[in-house]
């Protein structure tokens, strides 16, 4: 166990943490009872890891004495005597009012953590108020089941309810004047409760207790806006007089009390002991044989899943399978399906199926239904994708599969988590892909329990996200002169916006005087929200007629086809690939084929088939310099340069190949006809001189891929953001460097086009020293229009190339791993060398003699020797 | 950064109707925004405020000119508007029955005629919410031969407080309320602001009369849509074409902040009198109507439907009956089905009897079909006769509604069933495929002659006609090749 730790030391550890005697009996059984079926189907060397963590006994602590009797007969009710040791620390520390992060493995009672408390206050009082903010409407509807069965139990009146967009009327006016816990989101809290806030005194005036459930998912730019969004929050309680406590909980992430602490604006007590039993833990990472020996082509790893997977459900044991997509999941459980011998689509009516797939887009009764079966064990196997790894209720697996590395050692360690029954050993089985990320876990399996988690950041004080709440704040509550907002001073971004008129200055105070709606302008998430439905049409549209209306309104009128199934939905960045005309669009193992997609009005109409293939779509992504802002310039002293400007990415879904399930030969192909998808956002970008690209040769492509993810690595890091704040692109010959500087517009146009442009005809093989671009590395805003992360990113420039220089040496791996390169990691074992010379030959300043040669053939747009900046138009 | 920053502001600047003009109208940076209050010294104290007009600054002159005075520390505007009364437009009294019956609240019947005002707001933003704050508050109460207006301004955001305190004093006085769209709009805002100037936390509301919804009720079907405007062009007969866009009136009063230039306002403050002057004209017309004076045919159904809902029984019903004999289709057999729910339900059935059977034979009407049924098996006692409405209704029931009636005649044919042969005449010539006696047991047993079977065998007896009710199958594609699944 020690070594274990030793190997993990992020992991959850109390100082008195007992040895757990039974641990290597447990361990035996459960080698027992995992072995026939790993070891049935290993061929030579597929377990590249084999390793047990010992079961780990329940600690308890007393219920708190201070806690309601009520309450405690309710738990004694339900067999609970007494709590876990984190449990009992956090109900005490939440009854005195501190504010606290519980930070435990999944399932291990963390709900309780903060429903006794808030149930408390409220039996206390009745006028107190509570309020919950989940990340997904569906986790607040899963906690509202939870919480009400829990109140229901103590025999106590509460009124609760969630409070989101599809609650209705009627139910919002009774929430807001007498609902004890609301619970919600945070979208739905910046911009339906906070601006009208006075709707809710009783809400503000006596709100004792805020819940953050999945606090992790609060990083990056979104973490940002939720930040900026409980200050408003704790404003408004500061004006109706009410301090709430706040009570957070997150996945295993490296800093959860930073995180909370930066989100709420308070010090926090943090809870990391998990009092909870643990099975022990076989996890196993399983690397597939090489069935193509000259090329090392290893079987499929979804294939390999089909081998292992029913094997295990066989023998009665419940599974959860984690696939990477969302196709990918409904291949898998077309192929445990018929390894199981089930039909692999359900019929209509028949009796739910062993085997279910979970994933995004599933209408919420379907997901309902999934859920529910996976904790009364008729479903023996459910297929998902990260749609599960949030803490949504389904009970605990036996065993947890993962079909391919998620990516990140967070998210690996939350969808292993899903495996652990009590009493039971479990099984964490990860099936590797044949990708060289993959392989590199394959082959360093260390890594997995060496790497500590990624981190969660966030930065409330980022300018254009702070201006967006300040106004959002002003409009809910005038400011006073030198009030302060979250700790910062906001004098001048006041006197800006009054400059702008849209606040205006009297008596002491600043007032909101603009005819807008600011919250509304901000939208917390960059994601688009709205969807496409999938319609099939092969059940009876409703005869139109031109009835009336009223309870026989079912006899005419409506919609045409009003009467059609909706089977599913899909958000629109994924609808060009997944529901385009003629795809076949798998539903819970049901085959659509799609007729239309209609994409002005958001619906895909399918009908149902039985084919032998699916269909994957390519997506083709480009990135275009519409219009450079500063640079490219030369930081003095080097030799790369940097540039900011606005760029438009765009997606295009061009072609779908049809594929045979199982042997996955191409059967067929087809061109897709939808218009691409952009984004409009500013970027900025490292220039790299011709001189370094033209040594590198061959490793370049895989180099300057590596740099960009220690790159983006830093970046994070240094703008507190998320991975998916940032996006990141490399290519070996961008044709930037050449962009003439004045008239932008005349350029962005002409880089639109395709490139046309007259001049020098660039030689296609001309790839060490040509003038057609160089080698270029892009980070880009992932929201629409950018937040400001670029341009910090162009002021940073020189700091962050020197901390991904430090990043590569630092990092103890000889040739580059996931942590340091990321994804190219195994590709090439120069790569690490080659993106260490990359930033060496950038960081120094050009020698004379090497730009010379490389540049000589464009001398117009030659990088500035002597290292000055170059006027930016 | 910051250019990003400023960009995006205009950007937002840019949502708010009319926001564009507002830098066309002047220069904004580097003029100090500032607002006037502090011109008015502390006001109250000093009481006549007229008296100092040498005195006081330009932009309070500027409010002078309008009309303003200063009374208890608001800003007030008082006049008198001369109204006629003729028959659109004029502005008679309503009776405080009336009244009461319009509101659907008998406490308007007890109010003080004298003391109801006519509500109506301005405000910095239409976007609601705590950050739109109501500028003006505009009362008028009817007097002999016109109105009485008075509208407080609120000369500087900074100074509320006395403003909402005078609001909530009238409001809590012995009349009522009447707004157009104030259940939504004015009265929240009161409420908020009050609620920011922490003078009320549960504040009821005053005893109100929003014209909205009754505009919609009785009116909606004849106007594009339900604002003052449209409802000014249609009912009052009167249009405003010089007048300020409501949407305009967020920009003035920006301006009139900025610098203090109370002639911004003007216009506003013609617009909210109109305004107010229209309510007064518009109770008037709603009081009319009500009274049963309609102006259109087509008014009587919504009149109708109106006095249903209020329960005055009486003059629904004869509203209905008036209805059916003027209104133009489809809105005649519309009325007609209210007309019959509403006989039914008030225990009429054999004159509701005579309206459904009209209904189904001029219009083929489904749901007088089953009321039919209904009144044939039940309060007549004749199964062949509710036998063959619900066979003809099955004819023509669309499949949402077919399983209605086929149950229905199931039903009825059990029940004629049960005394007489018509069962095994019913199953003689399929004896051979379906049981021609049921078990003993069918009798009694819940589900033992289940419906189920008697629809399959029905479905045997008469294939060809039943396509309409039968349930739908799935027919295979054609092209679409099936596979075997099991590899």
């Amino acid at each position: 166990m020690d070594a274990a730790l030793r190997r993990r030391p992020w992991a959850a550890r109390g100082p008195g943490d007992p040895a757990v005697p039974d641990a290597a009996e447990a361990a035996i059984a459960g080698s027992a009872r995992w072995a026939g079926v790993l070891e049935r189907l290993g061929g030579e060397g597929q377990v590249v890891l084999d390793h047990w963590e010992p079961a780990r006994a329940a600690r308890y602590g007393p219920v708190p004495g201070a806690l309601d009797p009520r309450l405690v007969e309710a738990l004694r009710r339900r067999g609970i005597t007494r709590l876990y040791r984190h449990q009992s620390r956090a109900v005490e520390a939440a009854l005195l009012g501190r504010h606290l992060t519980v930070v435990t493995p999944t399932a291990s009672g963390k709900t309780l953590c903060y429903n006794l408390p808030v149930l408390d206050s409220i039996l206390a009082d009745d006028a107190s108020r509570a309020l919950f903010l989940f990340p997904t409407k569906a986790l607040a509807q899963d906690q509202l089941v939870e919480l009400q069965q829990l109140a229901d139990a103590a025999e106590m009146v509460l009124r609760t309810h969630t409070y989101d967009g599809d609650t209705p009327p009627s139910v919002r006016a009774a929430l807001r004047d007498a609902g004890h816990v609301i619970l919600t989101n945070p979208d739905m809290l910046h911009t339906g409760i906070l601006p009208h806030h006075t709707r809710w005194v009783r809400l503000f005036e006596a709100l004792r207790y805020v819940v953050l459930d999945e606090l992790h998912t609060y990083r990056g730019v979104f973490g940002s806006h939720v930040a900026n969004v409980i200050r408003r929050l704790r404003r408004i309680c500061a004006f109706y007089g009410s301090q709430p406590t706040f009570i957070t909980c997150s996945a295993t992430i490296a800093n959860p009390v930073e995180l909370a602490e930066r989100l709420l604006g308070v010090t926090v007590e943090r809870i990391d002991e998990s009092g909870a039993p643990a099975p022990a833990k076989r996890l196993v990472v399983w690397n597939p044989p090489v069935v193509q020996a000259a090329l090392g082509i290893r079987r499929n790893a979804a294939l390999e899943a089909r081998a292992l997977v029913p094997a295990l459900v066989r023998r009665g044991t419940q599974t959860i399978v984690f696939g990477r997509t969302r196709l990918q999941v409904e291949i898998l459980l077309n192929y445990l399906r018929r390894a199981l011998a089930e039909p692999t689509a359900e019929p209509d009516g028949a009796p739910p199926a062993r085997v279910r797939a979970y994933r995004g887009g599933y209408l919420p009764l379907e997901r309902r239904a999934i859920e529910a079966g996976l904790r009364d064990g008729t479903v023996r196997c459910v297929v998902a994708t990260t749609a599960l790894e949030l803490g949504i209720d389904i009970g605990q697996m036996e065993a947890a599969v993962l079909v391919g590395y998620p990516g990140t050692i967070a998210s690996t360690w939350q969808q292993l988590g899903r495996a652990g029954r009590r009493g039971r050993p479990a099984l964490q089985l990860l099936i590797v892909g044949g990708g060289p990320l993959d392989q590199y876990v394959a082959t360093h399996p260390e890594f997995l329990l060496e790497q500590p988690p990624e981190q969660a950041l966030v930065n409330p004080d980022n300018l254009l996200v702070l201006a967006g709440h300040v106004q959002a704040a002003v409009f809910e509550l005038p400011f006073t002169d030198g009030e302060r907002f979250g700790g910062v001073d906001i004098t001048d971004l006041l006197r800006l916006l009054a400059e702008e008129g849209m606040v205006h200055h009297a008596g002491g105070r600043w007032h909101w005087s603009a005819d807008a709606f600011p919250a509304e302008a901000v939208g917390l998430r960059s994601v688009a929200s709205s969807n496409v439905v999938i319609i099939d049409t092969s059940s009876p549209p409703a005869r139109p007629s031109g009835g009336p209306q009223g309870p026989w309104a079912g006899s005419g009128g409506g919609r045409p086809g009003s009467g059609a199934r909706i089977v599913g939905e899909i958000d629109e960045w994924a609808a060009p690939l997944t529901v385009h005309d003629d795809a076949i669009y798998l539903h819970q193992g049901r085959q659509y084929h799609v007729e239309r997609l209609d994409w002005e009005e958001r619906r895909a109409y399918v009908h149902p088939v039985a084919v032998d293939y699916y269909t994957d779509a390519e997506v083709r992504v480009s990135l275009q310099v519409l219009d450079c802002f500063a640079g490219p310039e030369a930081c003095p002293g080097e030799s790369a340069e940097r540039a900011h400007g606005e760029v438009r990415v765009s997606w295009l879904a061009a072609m779908y190949r049809k594929v045979r399930f199982l042997t996955h030969e191409t059967v067929g192909a087809g061109p897709i006809a939808l218009p691409e998808r952009d984004l409009h956002t500013t970027a900025y970008w490292c220039v790299f001189p011709a001189a370094v690209a033209a040594r590198a040769g061959r490793a370049l492509e895989p180099g300057l891929h590596g740099l960009a993810h220690a790159l983006e690595q830093v970046a994070t890091l240094t703008l507190m953001c998320d991975r998916r704040d940032l996006g990141v692109a490399a290519q070996v010959r961008a044709p930037v460097h050449r962009l003439p500087a004045p008239p932008p517009a005349a350029a962005a146009e002409e880089f639109i086009a395709g490139g046309r442009r007259d001049g020098p005809a660039p030689a296609p093989a001309d790839t060490d020293r040509g003038p057609r671009g160089l080698a270029t590395i892009f980070l880009y805003d992932a929201h629409p229009g950018g937040v400001g992360l670029a341009g910090r990113l162009f002021e940073l420039h020189p700091l962050l190339l020197a901390r991904a220089a430090e990043l590569l040496r630092r990092c103890p791996c000889p040739s580059g791993c996931p942590a340091c390169i990321g994804a190219v990691a195994g590709v090439d074992p120069q790569v690490k060398a080659m993106a260490q010379t990359l930033l060496a030959a950038s960081a120094a300043p050009v020698a004379p003699a090497a730009t010379g040669t490389a540049l000589r053939r464009a001398p117009s747009h030659e990088p500035s020797r002597d290292g000055t900046a170059r006027e930016p138009r | 950064m910051i250019a990003a920053l400023r960009q995006r502001l205009r950007a937002l600047a840019g949502e708010g109707a009319g926001a564009g003009r507002v830098r066309a109208l002047g220069p904004v940076a580097g003029r100090r925004p500032r607002g006037i209050a502090g011109s008015f010294g502390p006001p109250p104290q000093h009481g006549g405020w007229g008296a100092g007009a040498g005195a006081v600054p330009a932009p309070a002159r500027g409010l002078a000119r309008l009309g303003f005075h200063l009374d208890e520390g608001v800003l007030v505007r008082r006049l008198v508007v001369r109204v006629g009364q003729q028959a659109a437009g004029g502005l008679d009294a309503v009776a405080p029955e009336v009244v009461a019956l319009l509101a659907g609240d008998l406490a308007w019947a007890a109010a003080d005629p004298a003391a109801v005002w006519y509500f109506d707001t301005e405000t910095t933003g239409l976007a609601g919410g705590t950050g739109t704050i109501p500028f003006l508050y505009g009362w008028g109460r009817r007097i002999a031969g016109g109105m009485e207006l008075e509208q407080w301004l609120l000369a500087d955001l900074g100074a509320e407080e006395l403003l909402v305190d005078r609001a909530l004093r009238r409001l809590a006085g012995p009349g009522g309320v009447v707004t157009f769209n104030g259940t939504a709009y004015d009265l929240p805002l009161v409420r908020t602001r009050a609620i920011l100037a922490r003078r009320e936390r549960d504040w009821r509301g005053p005893l109100h009369l929003d014209l909205l919804p009754l505009v919609r009720r009785l009116f909606g079907y004849r106007l594009r849509r339900c604002t003052l405007a449209e409802v000014e062009r249609q009912l009052l007969a009167s249009g405003r074409s010089d007048d300020l866009a409501g949407s305009e009136v967020p920009e003035r009063y920006r301006c009139f902040l900025r610098d203090g230039d109370g002639s911004h306002l003007a216009e506003v403050l013609t617009h909210n009198e109109r305004d107010i002057v229209s309510l007064g004209r518009l109770l008037a017309v709603l009081g009319r109507q009500a009274a049963g004076a309609v102006q259109e045919p087509g008014d009587h159904l919504p009149l109708a439907r109106f006095y249903e809902a209020r329960g005055a029984t009486a003059s629904a019903l004869r509203a209905y009956a008036t209805a059916l004999d003027v209104v133009a289709p489809p809105l005649d057999r519309v009325s007609a089905r209210h007309h019959a729910r509403l006989l039914r339900r008030e225990g009429r059935p054999a004159e509701a009897a005579e309206l459904w059977r009209m209904l189904w034979e001029r219009w083929g009407d489904l749901e007088a079909a089953e009321a039919l049924c209904v009144d044939h098996e039940w309060r007549r006692g004749d199964l062949e006769a509710a036998l063959g409405v619900a066979e003809r209704a099955l004819g023509v029931a669309p499949p949402a509604l077919a399983d209605r009636f086929a149950r229905r005649i199931w039903r009825l044919e059990r029940r004629r069933g049960r005394g007489s042969a018509a069962r095994r005449r019913d199953a003689g010539p399929e004896g051979s495929r379906a049981p021609a006696v049921p078990p003993p047991w069918s009798a009694w047993l819940p589900g033992g002659a289940s419906y189920e079977a008697w629809q399959a065998a029905r479905r045997r007896r008469a294939p060809a006609t039943s396509g309409t009710w039968a349930a739908p199958t799935t027919a295979p594609r054609e092209g679409d090749r099936p596979v075997a699944l099991s590899a």
